[in-house]
């Protein structure tokens, strides 16, 4: 009997008939249906107006919010003003911005304002763009003011690797990724220094400091007279490489002057955590950043922080 | 329909299909492997040259033939000497093909020979008419499509896989007086196979189980009288075709191999042992990065599920159900081949130590068993109509099973690489679910076509995942002007591409850094993100309105 010859006196081969029919028939259709409707989205002629609307209301402490992150078609129009393109938005460090601009595609800017609006955002601007794309601009009144960022005052740090009680300065002011500059230890150059670079962070790039653990000790970078304003805030964690290729979590102390370090432990999965120490308000300190692990293979680690305080108070 | 009839229709589907594959192939970009092979292929076609000319003998030594297949050894040569064939026929001689597409002929014919092999086993397992559905389910796939325009491997041996196992199973099914001279036939078809790649290495799985599944004789050792006196053990008979598949095949897959002609065993060896070792490349699944073992068994299912046609996989794990029922029932060899078909190519890389890479296509040859489960399960449903009614509603519904491979393909193209089905949601689908855009670097092509426009004078271009030999070819077809040199790091290029795999996502960093952090043209489909192209100058700055 050939396998394609039904028995239609039975049951099951009637079971079998009609099974196949309906999934025939319904696949078919679906595929059909979804072929012929699906959604392409906006053309290409039409980002750049709606890239215009940022770019022209853009003020440099904005935060730009592109999704869906998988289109990336606004980056063109907008990468320069550096867009943050990831699949949980909602997770961004918002209060380092008094305004999020959100572009979107596919209605997911519309939902993402949505959210956003629910959070105590202000849509303080919808507007007019061609189909298939929104551009809101929201303001922030949660916002706080950044008065010291560690990323871009980098130079101004003393790196070294601390081993066994004894300090080895990383003293050498390197060029670094087109020529970001970058302390070097005096040996393993090609990943023992600190600089600030792009690195994959879970789903998309961040500018951060580039800190890659020792085998032993720890890497220090000390930032004397920071201004002190309530709150260090900062992000850190594995990059992706380091995150499927590292064997062991790592471990960040803050230390505000001769204060006992807060420790931070960033496990493998985690890629981009925030992390807060509460400082005082006036006056300046020095803030050390210390990292070590217990195995420094392929541990790719970068962090970024911040001092910062309420708006309001700085007013 | 008649048999005859039937192969005539699957040979005019087979000739469309080359010709679409061969009308279409210069909107698809070169693959990394590609550029391996298509160096491969044209030292390998020298010895030819060396072979039909005046040093005749030369070409047998071993010094000649190190000069001619001493790379790429950790593949067989017949796509590779093929590719050479048809590069030298069709571009060099006639002048029909671009270099690229010389190549890449191999491919479309191996692609039109699996649409034929298809219908080969369909007609042989079920019926004509299921087999020319399946060939015509295997011809619309569009990952397949894709796969079947490039110089590589994967569509060659799921044409002679599948034509292994219509050989076998013909073999096995001979009449006394055919019974030899199709063994024979088979043991050259499987040598043929292991001369196309690995996978054939897994057929004596199949060809024994086959053989298990119905026995012309008892399995079991038998103890009989001798005509001698005393008794004899009765051992069950071999199938001819098998013996001849164990002496023939292995004999053929080191004639067609002409580095094996030396220090035989110790190439065979190191050949295997390659793949025993062979590095885990990463991908994409779920939002997780896959790196190394332990990889999920189900990688290959879901992949399967999520990037062959609805109407495919939903007829396919039909007939799968019905034909296992039917197997565990009564044994035949129609199920079991249909049913180890599909079973045992994706079991190897459901193995969670198998390395996974490459997509889906290490797991294609399980694909024409599938499809003709699922042009059997068609046929099933069809049984419901009556009369005239039947031949309109099998038309019908022929054309809307086949419908959505064919708007697949139309979507996707020359992007097949990276299509999601409608299960998944399309090349959307597939990005939001988190799993892998593209890889081996052909999407890029668009970008190279456009270098010119990009930048004026001598031009470092970081060309990222499309390699060397690739870059070789698109200099070598003008697809962009000479003054632009390969560079092995974005640190001091000019221009730079970036593939929109995380596992390489380092270099985008390194791009940013370097060149700015502002695409200037990319390739989207539905608006995802394949790749995109930077340069220096105007990365770092706003565009210009």
């Amino acid at each position: 009997m050939r396998a394609d010859d039904a028995q239609p006196g039975t049951v099951a081969g009637r079971a079998v008939s009609a099974s196949g029919l309906v999934l025939a028939v319904g696949a078919g259709l679906f595929g059909v249906v979804f072929w012929l409707g699906v959604d392409e989205g906006p053309p290409a002629e039409a980002f750049g107006p709606a890239a215009a609307h940022v770019r022209a209301g853009h003020r440099a402490d904005d935060l730009v919010l592109v999704v869906p992150a998988y289109a990336g078609r606004p980056m063109e129009h907008l990468g320069d003003l550096m867009p943050v393109a990831v699949k949980a938005p909602l997770e961004e460090d918002f209060a380092a911005h008094p305004r999020v601009w959100v572009f979107g595609l596919f209605d997911e800017g519309a939902a993402l304002t949505e959210a956003l609006v629910a959070r105590g955002f202000v849509l303080a601007e919808s507007f007019p763009t061609p189909d298939g794309i929104t551009v809101d601009l929201l303001e922030n009144p949660f916002a706080e003011e950044v008065r010291f960022d560690f990323l871009a005052n980098l130079k101004r740090a003393e790196v070294f690797h601390e081993k066994n009680g004894e300090k080895t300065p990383c003293a050498e002011w390197g060029a670094g990724r087109g020529g970001a500059g970058r302390w070097q230890c005096p040996y393993d150059k090609e990943w023992f220094y600190v600089a600030p670079e792009y690195h994959f962070m879970g789903d998309t790039l961040r500018a951060c400091l580039w800190a890659h653990p020792p085998g032993e000790g720890r890497l220090v970078v000390r930032y004397p007279d920071v201004p002190l304003t309530g709150r260090l805030a900062g992000r850190a964690g594995h990059t992706l490489n380091g995150s499927v290729n590292a064997r062991a979590p790592i471990d960040l102390d803050v230390a505000i002057d001769d204060s006992p370090p807060q420790r931070f432990v960033f496990e493998l999965k985690d890629y981009w955590d925030p992390f807060f120490v509460r400082t005082a308000t006036t006056g300046t300190a020095t803030v050390t950043f210390a990292i070590s692990t217990t195995d420094a293979g392929v541990n790719h680690f970068c962090f970024t922080a911040d001092m910062r305080t309420a708006r309001a108070l700085s007013r | 329909m008649s048999r005859l009839r039937g192969l005539q229709v699957a040979l005019v589907i087979a000739a469309v299909y080359v010709a679409v594959l061969w009308s279409t192939a210069s909107d698809v970009g070169f693959t990394r492997d590609e550029g391996y092979y298509f160096k491969a292929a044209r030292e390998y076609a020298g010895w030819w040259g060396v072979l039909f000319s005046s040093r005749f003998f030369d070409a047998f030594t071993a010094a000649e033939i190190a000069k001619h297949f001493s790379y790429n050894t950790e593949h067989p040569p017949l796509v590779k000497l093929c590719q050479g064939i048809t590069y030298y026929v069709f571009s060099e001689w006639l002048g029909v093909a671009s270099p690229s597409n010389g190549f890449r002929i191999t491919g479309f014919l191996f692609g039109g020979f699996s649409v034929v092999a298809t219908f080969l086993l369909g007609r042989e397992l079920v019926s004509t008419r299921v087999g020319i559905l399946a060939a015509l389910f295997v011809a619309v796939m569009p990952r397949y499509f894709y796969d079947a325009h490039l110089a590589n491997f994967d569509v060659p041996i799921t044409a002679m896989w599948t034509f292994s196992l219509y050989v076998y199973v013909r073999a096995l099914r001979a009449p006394q007086n055919v019974a030899v001279r199709r063994a024979l036939g088979c043991g050259v078809v499987f040598g043929l196979a292991l001369a196309t790649k690995l996978n054939a290495l897994f057929l004596p799985f199949v060809f024994v189980l086959l053989w298990l599944v119905e026995p012309p004789d008892p399995l079991a050792p038998r103890l009989r009288r001798a005509p001698m006196g005393g008794t004899d053990v009765q051992l069950p008979r071999i199938p001819i075709v098998l013996v001849s598949c164990a002496v023939i095949g292995p004999l053929v897959f080191i004639a067609t191999w002409p580095h094996l002609w030396h220090d035989t065993f110790l190439r065979i060896g190191q050949y295997i042992g390659f793949h025993m070792h062979h590095e885990h490349y990463p991908a994409m699944y779920f939002g997780e990065l896959l790196t190394k073992p332990p990889f999920p068994w189900h990688f290959p299912v879901v992949m399967t599920a999520l990037t062959v046609p609805a109407p495919m996989v939903a007829l396919g794990t039909l007939g799968f159900v019905v034909a296992l029922v039917r197997f565990v029932r009564r044994r035949t060899i129609a199920d079991g081949a249909l049913l180890i078909g599909v079973v045992l190519p994706i079991f190897l890389i459901a193995m969670p130590t198998t390395p996974i890479f490459g997509g889906v296509k290490h797991w294609y040859n399980a694909l024409p068993a599938l499809a003709i489960l699922a042009a059997s399960s068609f046929f099933a449903s069809t049984t419901l109509f009556r009369g005239a009614a039947r031949t309109a509603a099998t038309a019908a519904l022929a054309a809307l099973v086949l419908a959505p491979g064919v708007l697949g393909i139309v979507h996707s193209h020359p992007n097949g690489i990276g299509y999601y089905n409608e299960l998944a949601g399309g090349f959307r689908g597939g990005a939001e679910l988190g799993m892998q855009r593209g890889f081996w670097g052909g999407l890029a092509y668009p970008l190279y076509e456009s270098l010119d426009e990009q930048t004026v004078g001598p031009t470092r271009v970081f060309f990222n995942r499309t390699n060397y030999d690739s870059y070789r070819m698109y200099r070598r077809e003008g697809t962009f002007e000479r003054r632009f040199t390969y560079a092995n790091e974005p640190d001091h290029a000019q221009v730079a591409v970036d593939f929109i795999q995380p596992e390489h996502a380092e270099q985008r960093g390194a791009i940013w850094s370097w060149i700015g952090p502002r695409p200037v043209a990319g390739v989207y489909q539905s608006n995802v993100t394949l790749i995109q192209l930077y340069v220096k100058g105007r990365s770092n700055v706003p565009p210009r309105n």
